[in-house]
């Protein structure tokens, strides 16, 4: 039960990662850049938006993504 | 009017949407316990799990206003965008084909084959395994919607229209299965991930920037530009990632090898 709990929030471990690591990694360059006001929050979507699309790209080009489908369609693997 | 639908519309449509998803997964579980294991333990394992609910909110929701307001933006952003962007990414993968679509139809046979091995139902007793299993469906789906209303609701002094939204999809999707009495499985699911996953990506990034002291254009509104930023990028990698026919992968690999 709290491994589906934990799941809810961390599928891909490492979409995860890079997700708190980019939050709190802005959060810190910010302060020394002083750029709270101005930049800060649409460099935050942006980069986050960037996440997604790597973690997606990459997903898709995974060989194990197409033996997922592959057994989805009740085909056998090689 | 106007102004005050701008400002609650996204909220009610997250919770709304979120919550059928979760309705709708829920009612699937119990739907097959129901018809393999009797209503009566169904019943039971799902009134059950509602009150766990009802408990945990009673409990725990009260504690939420003792937590300084930037640390709640923070928590609640990142879980958010955590929660968000994994649904996000599992329903832009599944609309290019890269993973398969979910079927409730799959999901309530292999419910209902896992249920007939564990023995036979005793009508004149409890049966252990069916509430056990309709109350942890309920509960598990009924955390996930509680966290949608709490995290798109709470933040923004939203919990009312939040949770309205969320009781709305529960009383829809209860009238269909008690009508139906077999799973939903015409609800476009992906296709509700996929938006939910866009709304809840948006609210939880606009909360981090605000939990960190991010200054918003916009303020408020700035929702909005963020929803439909998630959903233009979705909308391009959905194609952009479909996989090519396998004829073409095959013709494009075999002059490479012949060299």
């Amino acid at each position: 039960m709290v491994r589906k709990m934990f799941g809810l929030f961390v599928d891909d471990g490492s979409l995860a990662v890079i997700i708190l690591a980019w939050v709190f990694g802005l959060n810190f360059i910010a302060q020394i850049l002083f750029i709270r006001q101005t930049w800060a929050a649409p460099v935050l979507f942006l980069g986050c938006v960037t996440i997604l699309i790597e973690n997606v790209l990459r997903t898709s080009r995974q060989p194990v993504a197409a033996v997922e489908k592959t057994k989805a369609a009740g085909v056998k693997a090689r | 009017m106007l102004i005050e639908w701008t400002h609650i519309g996204p909220t009610v449509t997250a919770a709304f949407l979120g919550s059928l998803v979760e309705f709708v997964e829920a009612l699937t579980i119990v739907v097959a316990v129901g018809t393999v294991r009797g209503w009566r333990s169904a019943l039971i394992g799902t009134a059950v799990g509602v009150l766990a609910l009802a408990v945990m909110v009673t409990v725990f929701g009260p504690a939420l206003a003792l937590i300084p307001i930037t640390w709640l933006q923070l928590t609640v952003g990142v879980l958010l965008v955590l929660f968000g962007m994994r649904w996000l990414r599992k329903a832009v993968l599944r609309a290019a084909g890269v993973i398969p679509l979910r079927d409730e139809s799959q999901t309530f046979a292999r419910e209902t084959a896992s249920l007939r091995l564990d023995g036979a139902a005793h009508n004149h007793q409890w049966d252990a395994i069916a509430i056990a299993t309709a109350f942890k469906a309920v509960v598990l789906e009924g955390l996930e919607v509680v966290f949608i209303v709490i995290a798109v609701g709470a933040v923004g002094n939203m919990l009312v229209p939040a949770s309205a939204g969320a009781l709305a999809a529960g009383i829809l999707v209860v009238l269909f299965g008690l009508a139906l009495r077999r799973p939903l499985s015409r609800v476009p699911e992906n296709t509700l991930k996929f938006a939910v996953g866009i709304l809840i990506s948006a609210f939880g990034v606009f909360w981090v920037g605000e939990g960190l002291g991010f200054h918003w254009p916009g303020s408020d509104m700035s929702i909005f530009g963020l929803t439909f930023g998630f959903l233009a990028i979705s909308l391009i990698m959905i194609p952009a990632v479909r996989p090519w026919p396998s004829e073409v992968l095959a013709s494009a690999v075999q002059p490479q090898k012949q060299l």
